[in-house]
């Protein structure tokens, strides 16, 4: 048995069936990552698995440990990160440390070593007396990381910990927890960002609609679409219809516009470069760069979903408007 | 069983800290005794070892489901509910967590102005333990009915409008301003299944001796009994809160 084990899990809200019948293994020490666009089932999913909501039907046990039924002694063991929580805002990043200990039945001095070691580890031991309210979103990101894993636990579930985030902060707590995972700890990370997934992920299940559609390693579900290729092509100029042009040629499977460039989705690249530049001639077009790439997770995760990376942003941009308009912000 | 109240009482210092030890929190909480006294002395001819009881009542029914139900509904806004549900902690201990940080406001609150009150006025409580205990009863009590009605709201008001359906025709039916005998009988029915009627009824014994005290150990029971009723049903609407 892996160190969360999934089977069958359900969950219905009413009619809707947000979670259908999913079954997976984390093993001990790995980086998982769960990705699917908005409303796919995903922060459901997470929620269930931490104890904070019952499925309709299933089992989860986290180590070895029923979550429906024991959800206090699995919260004992693991750290959880959901995406709406934050700190205590009138209280300072220490403050809050210690009252998440506490809460752990921590002893106080082993509250303090803990508290004093990850606020350093996190870059934010210098401002720890400071009430958490005037901190960026980036900061109070980290010390809800540091309430989390005060009592050193073995998982950390994360539900999209970098959403809003600016880059430095988003760079700095993926950093941070590629560290945690290398000493051992194993961690579950819910995610919408494809890119984050890829680098971080030992292995990625996909959800879509509540189903699970692909389980496996970034590299091999970019494997499982190796059969297509993407040419990369860019012109001098740009002349109305060449996608439509380009999108004609054989094995050409699709065309996409991607800035200056345009992208083929071809099974025989070497061929179509070819193709590429007799049209790029008769149409008096000069060919600035032209690369053959490989597929990426994105591709991949596209051909499951049928979504794009920046579809996704947009539903989670939709997602994250309706929340603040039901929480009435 | 230990660990959870020591739980209990991290959550109900924290509550304390950020919530109840704000200055508008601790403004009101001095300023409504004085209303209070001031809305049921003036005008009624009472004396105020008279109207002891009565502003007892008053201010720890309504400071001690006041503040409480306004907390849990700012921390499922504020998105530090969510963390608080991140601990090994139970619905029941994260209830009776803030049931403790209301109940210990609204002793303090009652207590200091109306213990300034009695020494001031130099009237005489005929017995301070049985008020003591009473207060701390009643408090508990509407501490737990503030829990209830909180357990399932996303904003204050929400929790702060039922509250006030249930808690302002209660003042009127509870003995506070006509005695329950002077009631119609279907009312005096409603009155003695309310928990401010017997708070009332416990402070009259305390404080000026009226009635035996049989009733105010019924009182007392009934106080204790809606208390332990409301935390577990505050606990179990948490719980359907978050399906």
């Amino acid at each position: 048995m892996g160190i969360i084990s999934v089977e069958n899990l359900t969950k219905y809200y009413g009619d809707f069936l947000a979670v259908d019948h999913i079954s997976f293994e984390v093993r001990k020490g790995e980086f998982f990552g769960l990705l699917g666009p908005n409303g796919a089932g995903k922060t459901t999913t997470i929620r269930i698995l931490t104890g904070l909501l019952k499925p309709t039907s299933g089992t989860v046990h986290v180590m070895g440990i029923d979550v429906v039924k024991n959800p206090v002694d699995v919260k004992k063991q693991i750290g959880i990160i959901s995406e709406t929580a934050n700190p205590y805002l009138e209280m300072s990043a220490w403050e809050n440390l210690m009252f998440a200990g506490s809460l752990h039945d921590m002893p106080k001095e082993e509250r303090e070593k803990q508290a004093e070691n990850l606020l350093k580890l996190l870059g934010i031991y210098a401002r720890r007396n400071e009430k958490v309210e005037n901190f960026s979103k980036g900061l109070r990101k980290r010390v809800t990381i540091a309430m989390a894993l005060i009592h050193d636990p073995p998982i950390l579930f994360l539900d999209e910990p970098t959403v809003g985030l600016d880059v430095q902060s988003a760079r700095m707590i993926r950093e941070f927890l590629r560290r945690l995972n290398e000493r051992g700890t194993t961690i579950f990370l819910t995610t919408h960002y494809i890119e984050e997934a890829d680098i971080l992920c030992d292995r990625v299940a996909i959800i879509k609609n509540g189903k699970l559609v692909a389980l496996d390693s970034p590299e091999n579900l970019k494997a499982a679409n190796k059969e297509e290729k993407i040419v990369e092509v860019s012109f001098n100029k740009h002349i109305a219809g060449i996608e439509k042009e380009l999108a004609k040629l054989p094995t050409v499977s699709k065309t996409e516009k991607f800035g200056d460039k345009i992208r083929l989705y071809t099974s025989n690249p070497s061929v179509i470069i070819g193709e590429i530049s007799k049209i790029a001639e008769t149409k008096n077009l000069r060919i600035i760069s032209i690369n053959t790439l490989a597929p990426t997770l994105e591709d991949t995760f596209v051909k499951l979903t049928g979504l794009s990376s920046l579809d996704m942003e947009r539903m989670e941009q939709i997602g994250r408007l309706r929340k603040m308009k039901m929480k009435g912000m | 069983m230990m660990s959870d109240l020591r739980k209990a009482i991290q959550i109900a210092r924290k509550d304390t800290k950020i919530y109840y030890f704000s200055a508008p929190t601790v403004m009101m909480g001095l300023l409504f005794p004085v209303l209070m006294f001031l809305t049921f002395w003036i005008g009624r001819g009472l004396s105020i070892s008279e109207a002891l009881p009565g502003l007892s009542a008053l201010t720890v029914f309504f400071s001690g489901s006041s503040i409480g139900v306004t907390t849990l509904a700012l921390e499922r806004t504020k998105g530090t509910f969510d963390t608080q549900l991140a601990m090994p902690v139970s619905l029941l201990t994260i209830a009776l967590g803030k049931t403790i940080a209301s109940f210990s406001y609204g002793l303090v609150i009652t207590i200091i102005p109306v213990g300034i009150l009695a020494l001031v006025s130099q009237c005489q409580i005929m017995n301070p333990g049985l008020f003591l205990v009473s207060i701390a009863f009643s408090a508990l009590a509407s501490a737990g009915l503030g829990m209830v009605l909180s357990a399932t709201a996303k904003h204050v008001h929400e929790a702060m409008t039922p509250l006030n359906l249930i808690r302002i025709p209660m003042m009127f039916i509870s003995g506070l301003f006509t005695p329950i005998a002077n009631l119609p009988i279907f009312i005096q029915g409603i009155a003695y299944i309310m928990p401010l009627t017997h708070c009332v009824s416990s402070l009259q014994y305390a404080i000026l001796g009226s009635g035996n005290i049989q009733t105010f150990f019924i009182n007392l029971g009934v106080l204790i009994l809606y208390a332990v009723l409301f935390l577990i049903i505050a606990a179990k609407r948490l719980e359907k809160s978050l399906e």
